[in-house]
């Protein structure tokens, strides 16, 4: 090996030997083996080779006529996304804050109305309501036979002393009783003659269902109410009979307690502990869903007095403060 | 990102996300529950993150949810290494992507996964390295490997002579 003295730094000169087989280490692109082509191949496809790499790719090819088919084919490898679809996108789904909030506030308030709506529905007044709305079916507690008169035909009055008090009884009326009542009745009383629809669904499973209708001279016994809605415009001057009432409407108080009942009956449903529920039970339950809901900050508390009984009912709030006595007859 | 961003990133890419994760570990509950996944981790950052970024985002945090679901199960093959005998079983087939896709099922995670990326969704390899966290030329690698291995399972299968 030569060395050569620098000034101060000795370097090493590389030596002129060269490797005596040396030429047989190159390589042609035709001695790839089908392994390196096939990943040279699947490059080209991806359009990723350039320059000398596809020159020797190309060359590759045209020295063996099933190489082009074999690069070909890679192109042809490609995956195609299947039908599927994301089962749980419609979870994923949000609502805008100002939706929530709307559907927060809306959706129970409907639902709320909807449960009174039924509690009504289902009460002493919802029976009286369903007999007004339906003539032609009657159920409920009245026993009573139901009067249509046609529009297009006149009405005539008729004082029957022995249904009105088979009404007030409470008594089934037999079509027959009607009739035979109509035709007492002395010819001055009568106005007119019309059509009567008589229909009845008895609550006493041992009555037969009575429905008739007959030509003769009516009025009948249902109350001023009804009569006024199923007669003609020209016929307003029915207001002024009196009519025999069937039904007694109930009273407020009796509205409120079956509200009571039946609030205390589905909370029983829902909680599964029967317990009585009052008036404050059921505002101090809107005041806390208000609270959750809107986000505000009510509050409603009873007061008691040493025996432990409900004396007085206080509310306070950010805008509105008060302490209101319990009537202590309140349900 | 909007909420009204956020819907439309559910509607345009859950379905692609959902597809990549399941082709590549073949269990549509866990499929499933990694996209869910996925979308809560996006809606809790919605603000954060831009909705121009959202597909690639949604596709990364996806497939890092699938590598950790896959490593927890222990169910990870060594992404260098494929079962050879499981390539070339005999088989019928009908259709040349179904074929695709079996044989898909038999190579590394991180190839299938490259793969899917590059053939469902037509990310380059340098989205495809940002979503899986491989280098540009590791990318191209599994590709150009997996194509290769897919190929000799047609050919194997004498799908392709």
């Amino acid at each position: 090996m030569a060395m050569t003295e620098d000034m101060e730094f000795p370097r090493l000169t590389p030596p002129g030997e060269r490797m005596p087989s040396g030429n047989s280490l190159f390589r042609r692109p035709e001695e790839l083996t089908d392994e390196q082509f096939d990943l040279l191949a699947a490059a080209w496809a991806e359009d990723e080779l350039s320059g000398d790499a596809l020159i020797e790719l190309e060359s590759v090819i045209a020295s063996a006529p099933g190489k082009r088919e074999r690069a070909n084919s890679f192109r042809s490898l490609r995956l195609a996304p299947g039908p599927e679809s994301w089962p749980g996108m419609r979870r994923s789904l949000r609502n805008s804050p100002a939706k929530t909030a709307v559907r927060r506030t809306i959706v129970p308030a409907l639902l709320a109305a909807a449960a009174v709506l039924m509690l009504i529905l289902s009460g002493p007044a919802g029976a009286k309501l369903k007999t007004l709305n339906n003539p032609a079916r009657t159920t409920g507690t009245a026993t009573m036979a139901v009067a249509e008169i046609p529009g297009s035909l006149p009405v005539i009055r008729k004082e029957s002393p022995e249904l009105n008090q088979a009404t007030a009884a409470g008594k089934i009326i037999q079509p027959e009783q009607v009739i035979d009542a109509g035709k007492n009745i002395p010819a001055e009383q009568v106005i007119a003659t019309g059509k009567i629809i008589l229909s009845e669904q008895l609550l006493a499973p041992d009555m037969p269902e009575v429905a008739s209708e007959r030509t003769l001279p009516l009025i009948t016994m249902h109350d001023r109410a009804e009569i006024l809605a199923f007669a003609p415009a020209t016929d307003r001057t029915l207001s002024t009979i009196t009519m025999a009432k069937t039904i007694e409407p109930a009273t407020l108080r009796e509205e409120k307690n079956w509200m009571l009942r039946s609030i205390s009956f589905l909370a029983g449903a829902v909680t599964g502990r029967e317990k009585e529920i009052d008036g404050y039970m059921i505002a101090n339950g809107c005041i806390n869903g208000l609270n959750t809901i809107l986000g505000w900050d009510m509050e409603l508390a009873q007061v008691s007095n040493k025996s432990g009984d409900p004396v007085a009912v206080s509310f306070s709030s950010s805008l509105l403060s008060f302490t209101k006595p319990l009537n202590k007859f309140t349900p | 990102m909007t909420v009204k961003e956020y819907n439309n990133a559910v509607r345009e890419f859950g379905d692609h996300v959902y597809r990549f994760i399941l082709r590549s570990i073949k269990d549509s509950h866990r499929a499933d529950d990694i996209v869910q996944d996925t979308y809560e981790k996006l809606w809790r950052c919605v603000t954060e993150i831009e909705y121009v970024a959202a597909r690639s985002w949604l596709f990364s945090t996806a497939y890092n949810r699938m590598i950790d679901v896959i490593r927890k199960d222990s169910r990870l093959v060594d992404i260098e290494y494929y079962d050879e005998s499981s390539l070339y079983a005999e088989e019928s087939h009908s259709d040349l992507n179904e074929v695709l896709h079996r044989a898909l099922e038999t190579l590394p995670a991180a190839q299938r996964s490259v793969i899917l990326l590059r053939d469902y969704e037509g990310y380059n390899y340098k989205e495809i390295g940002e979503i899986t966290g491989l280098s540009e030329a590791q990318v191209k690698t599994y590709i150009f490997r997996g194509r290769v291995a897919l190929r000799n399972y047609l050919v194997k299968t004498s799908v392709w002579q």
